[in-house]
């Protein structure tokens, strides 16, 4: 289980050419950041984390807000159309991204968005699995204490934003999480909309380390152990919330 | 209002190395200028890769030499015309899906680089630039026959053949210390002589004879042993299957010993993995390999201490190669039709494209190259080996892997071949099902 | 958008969820539609225009023939009667049940067996789960070029421990068991950390008081672990089987790059056998009924799915 793992450390310290031939080995030969510096030389991985970071971050905030108010509607408010609005939404839970990728492209080229972060933070800002996950959660929120705000004269957004939200920690804590992983690692959409260079994304980076002839092992695996940590980050930043969360989440 | 010459320059499937240096050369502005460039926030409209005036934006795969050779051929055009050229690279695995997605969304580049298989599709959807009038007069005669007919759609030219490239048996010399190691085009190996030399070789767990490189887009080049024989792939109007003949069968059943009687790894069928680090890895004692391949392979064999060398490859009734490399193509979308012409006629002309085959160890495919001795700057002396098997590209192979529907035609023959090699389903009823296919992909 | 919804829908709604639940009053629920469709408004705009729209515009792609440039001819239906005559169609469609109906199970109980087992006060137990978590967020891409190494079936590092203990290697890529076999080891791999982490948490959340009691009466470890942990752990076990049946559905850049879809159709899953007959085949047309009927599937499945979540609610 934790073989495979220890075994990309190993190759990220180790040299180029070491790896495919010869004997196993448990522990690099002579462990060097060569692969690290090589990744750095190749392409400016720093400016590729920048954009990760505010690529992720930005999509996660637009994500978290858009859903918890959806969620929040969904499960508290009635009108007609709520019905319809939550079929539709749900029916959409588990569609692959390819299976809209083009039109989707023409979409965002038609609105001038190509090159630009917006093409890849909006189109994927409301997610079913989010907006069903907050409906769940906020369905166990008692509408006592929603009538208790009410009573006090507190609007719509005022109940939301003061009451529900601060319920909301645990909800917030694996949106978060899911949120800015996903964000985070995707690969395919933004390597169809973002042409230029300066704008590109770590997944992308590293799409480019392997060739198809000749891959530098050391380089990829180095990066890619890297890019995991502000993952790890959030990760550890929001665990505690997030256990109490799924524990939460209203599935069953 | 961003800096519009930022692009996007990256590592392809045609190099492992990258060098910041060539970069920075192909950023136009020479400098990570970040400040010009802004950020991804500011929306702007047009974009570092579409087609504006003023300017040529050309996607392609580039490795480190290619891209390096195609910049100085830019930049002199640039100097007599005026006009920059941005360079726009991707990785070669992804790079038509993103051409597919701008065209679809009229957000094409001036210029993109194409495989000869995949031009047709493009021309029958109006996709490319008609350069029949724009080219100069005559020009187009200057090139092999088969690449004409590899760029022309119907009479009408939307690309220029930059260069081609074919396959090799590349040999470890150790491994084939025994055998009998052909000089010439006439005394190529015959099958059979092929077969035994192949035999004769130690196999094991880990151990083959050698290697195909039919894996995926290269499954058209299973193709020349169907040539050899006189069979072909669609019928002579290229509107309908002929595989399903006895040529067809014959050359199935030869192949398909390779497998079976595992002289070849089963993993590098028609949807497995490419053969060149096995040979590298020493898996596997001779490949089938293209010339853009060397730079690759060289430096691995140097630092291993070995040695290998180049052959033709087999023949039977005749001889025959696979037409590989690339033309490039401008769109219909292009706003700068006569500076794309223009550029193209200069890429392709005698003194660019020699440049280029040199540094990127490819083939010319100008008539007037080929008694030139370029200067290659990996092995020379294999070099002038593919050179001369480049001479066995027949025009009618060359016809029918350059039909519109090609791609769909070699997606169903990656399908179709894997059934004939893994499982050994038997060649007629295999090519029947083939044939099938093409009939509804030709329709 | 705008709503001439009323402002008070007094008509209890017959699929209420609530509604069937005469024993509570839904006096907190309010009826404001303006505000409600207020509040939806940025969320349905970016929903409706970036993935129903797209959606739409599948369905009517899948209708002609189109290469996805040039000129497109529209036939009707015929793409659909030539997918239901696909054997490959069908065959990625079971590839994709198969490969979920594998991960998913395994992943659970691995990464339940594991919690379990470092569910004990030890030293270091915060930087284990942190580890355990990394295979989940390495980018696929990488997880898939590193199994393509790691699994070559000729000089991949499996196979060479394998040969070194005396036994035969697995014929990984020619060989469409050995294929599967491949991919959902390495899905299961990327999975267990993160199942490992949330069952961890939800195991720290029973109170101790249960597991005492059950001891008390005499149950074993095996009876404490049926009766008392595992339904305890419903609602993370339900969480994590919805993920994972997502992610599953959704998997493509480990198939892309690890197997291609082969050898012959025994790893193409529907999603990448959309994108070849899009992008590689150029049949764009195709694809997008491949992608309608995946939809629908899909569709069909949630619901089932849903109907008993609901049952079970209500339950409760």
């Amino acid at each position: 289980m934790l073989f495979p793992l220890y075994w990309m450390v190993v190759t990220a310290f180790s040299g180029q050419g070491s790896l495919t031939s010869g004997p196993l080995r448990w522990f690099p030969e002579n462990p060097t950041l060569d692969g690290f510096r090589r990744a750095f030389e190749l392409l400016p991985f720093g400016s590729f984390f920048v954009n990760s970071l505010a690529i992720a971050l930005v999509a996660m905030a637009l994500s978290v807000t858009l859903n918890l108010m959806a969620g929040y509607v969904l499960a508290k408010y009635r009108f007609r159309g709520r019905q319809a609005v939550f079929v539709v939404i749900v029916s959409t839970l588990m569609i692959p991204v390819q299976v809209v990728m083009v039109p989707q492209f023409q979409l965002v080229a038609g609105l001038g968005w190509i090159d630009s972060y917006w093409a890849v933070i909006v189109p994927r800002a409301a997610e079913a699995f989010g907006i069903f996950l907050c409906r769940q959660f906020m369905l166990a929120i008692p509408d006592e204490i929603l009538e208790a705000a009410r009573m006090d004269g507190a609007g719509h957004l005022r109940v939301f934003w003061s009451v529900v939200l601060p319920m909301c920690r645990p909800l917030i804590a694996v949106l978060v999480i899911l949120t800015f992983m996903y964000r985070w690692n995707e690969f395919a959409w933004p390597l169809i909309v973002l042409n230029d260079q300066q704008l590109f994304t770590v997944p992308i980076g590293l799409a480019f380390l392997q060739g198809e002839y000749g891959t530098d092992y050391p380089a990829l695996m180095g990066m890619a152990l890297l890019s995991t940590l502000p993952v790890l980050v959030v990760f550890a930043l929001f665990q505690k919330q997030f256990v109490e969360g799924v524990a939460r989440s209203g599935l069953r | 209002m961003r800096n519009p010459d930022c692009s996007a320059v990256i590592d392809s499937r045609r190099s492992r190395g990258f060098s910041r240096r060539s970069f920075l050369a192909a950023s136009g502005a020479g400098a990570l200028a970040l400040a010009g460039c802004g950020t991804g926030f500011e929306l702007q409209r047009g974009d570092g890769t579409a087609s504006r005036e003023g300017r040529l934006s050309f996607t392609l795969w580039a490795g480190d030499a290619e891209l390096t050779a195609f910049t100085t051929v830019a930049e002199e055009w640039s100097r007599t015309s005026g006009i920059p050229v941005v360079f726009n690279v991707v990785p070669f695995g992804e790079a038509l899906t993103g051409i597919d997605a701008g065209l679809a969304s009229s957000r094409a580049p001036d210029l993109f680089r194409v495989t000869y298989q995949d031009i047709g599709i493009y021309a029958a959807g109006d996709a490319l630039l008609d350069l029949t009038d724009l080219l100069p007069s005559g020009f187009v005669d200057g090139f092999g026959p088969a690449f004409v007919s590899a760029v022309q759609s119907e009479g009408r030219v939307y690309g220029v053949p930059h260069h081609t490239d074919t396959s090799l048996v590349l040999y470890d010399t150790e491994a084939l210390a025994g055998a009998r190691i052909p000089e010439s085009l006439d005394d190529a190996w015959t099958w059979e002589e092929f077969g035994s030399i192949a035999r004769s070789l130690p196999t094991g767990e880990v151990q083959f004879a050698f290697g195909v490189n039919w894996q995926l887009a290269g499954a058209y080049r299973w193709l020349n042993w169907v040539d050899q024989l006189g069979g072909r792939l669609l019928t002579e109007d290229l509107t309908g299957p002929a595989i399903d003949s006895r040529a067809g069968r014959d050359a199935l059943a030869f192949t398909q010993s390779f497998f079976a009687d595992g002289l070849v790894p089963r993993t590098t069928s028609t949807k497995g993995a490419y053969v060149d680090e096995l040979f590298t890895a020493g898996t596997i004692a001779m490949v089938f390999a293209g010339d853009f391949l060397l730079p690759t392979i060289d430096p691995a064999f140097l630092s291993a201490g070995r040695e290998y060398g180049a052959t033709f490859l087999p023949r039977d009734e005749r001889a025959s190669a696979d037409l590989g490399g690339n033309a490039v193509v401008a769109t219909s979308q292009s706003k700068n039709p006569e500076a794309a012409a223009d550029f193209l006629a200069y890429l392709s002309g005698d003194e660019a494209q020699a440049l280029f085959c040199a540094q990127a160890t490819v083939l010319p495919t100008r008539t007037a190259l080929l008694d030139q001795q370029l200067d290659y700057a990996v092995r020379p002396d294999l070099m002038e080996l593919f050179v001369q098997q480049a001479t066995t590209i027949t025009p009618e192979l060359s016809a029918q892997v350059t039909v519109p529907q090609f791609n769909a035609v070699n997606a169903s023959m990656v399908d179709r071949l894997e059934q004939a090699f893994l499982s050994g389903d038997d060649p007629a009823g295999v090519l029947a099902d083939l044939s099938d296919d093409i009939a509804g992909r030709l329709s | 958008m705008t709503t001439t919804a009323p402002a008070a829908v007094t008509a209890p709604l017959p699929e209420d969820d609530e509604e069937q639940r005469p024993t509570r009053k839904r006096r907190g629920a309010w009826k404001d539609s303006a505000a409600a469709w207020a509040m939806l408004s940025p969320n349905l705009l970016v929903f409706g225009l970036f993935l129903l729209l797209p959606l739409l515009a599948t369905f009517w792609l899948s209708l002609y023939s189109s290469s996805g440039f040039g000129p497109r001819e529209f036939i009707g239906f015929e793409n659909y009667s030539e997918l239901f005559g696909d054997d490959t169609f069908w065959r990625a469609t079971l590839n994709t049940g198969v490969y979920a109906l594998l991960t998913v199970p395994v992943s659970l109980v691995l990464g339940l067996g594991v919690a379990l087992a470092i569910n004990r006060p030890m030293r270091g137990r915060g930087l284990l789960r942190g580890i355990y978590y990394v295979p989940y967020v390495i980018s696929g891409v990488v997880i898939a070029v590193a199994g393509r190494w790691v699994f070559n079936e000729n000089v991949g590092v499996v196979n060479r421990l394998l040969r070194g203990a005396g036994l035969d290697g697995v014929p990984w890529q020619s060989d469409g068991v050995g294929a599967m076999a491949s991919l959902v080891l390495i899905s299961v791999w990327t999975k267990i950390g993160f199942c490992m982490v949330v069952y961890l948490a939800g195991l720290q959340s029973i109170p101790t008081e249960y597991l005492e009691a059950a001891q008390m009466d005499g149950a074993g470890r095996w009876t404490r672990l049926r009766h008392v942990i595992v339904p305890l752990l419903k609602p993370t076990t339900v969480f994590l089987v919805v993920l994972g049946v997502i992610e599953s559905f959704q998997v493509f850049d480990i198939v892309y790059v690890l197997t291609g879809g082969g050898p012959g159709n025994a790893t193409e899953m529907l999603v990448t056998y959309a994108y070849a007959e899009g992008f590689d085949a150029r049949r764009q047309g195709y694809a997008a009924t491949i992608g309608v009927v995946t939809y629908l599937l899909i569709a069909v499945l949630t619901a089932l799915w849903w109907r008993r979540q609901k049952a079970t609610e209500a339950d409760q």
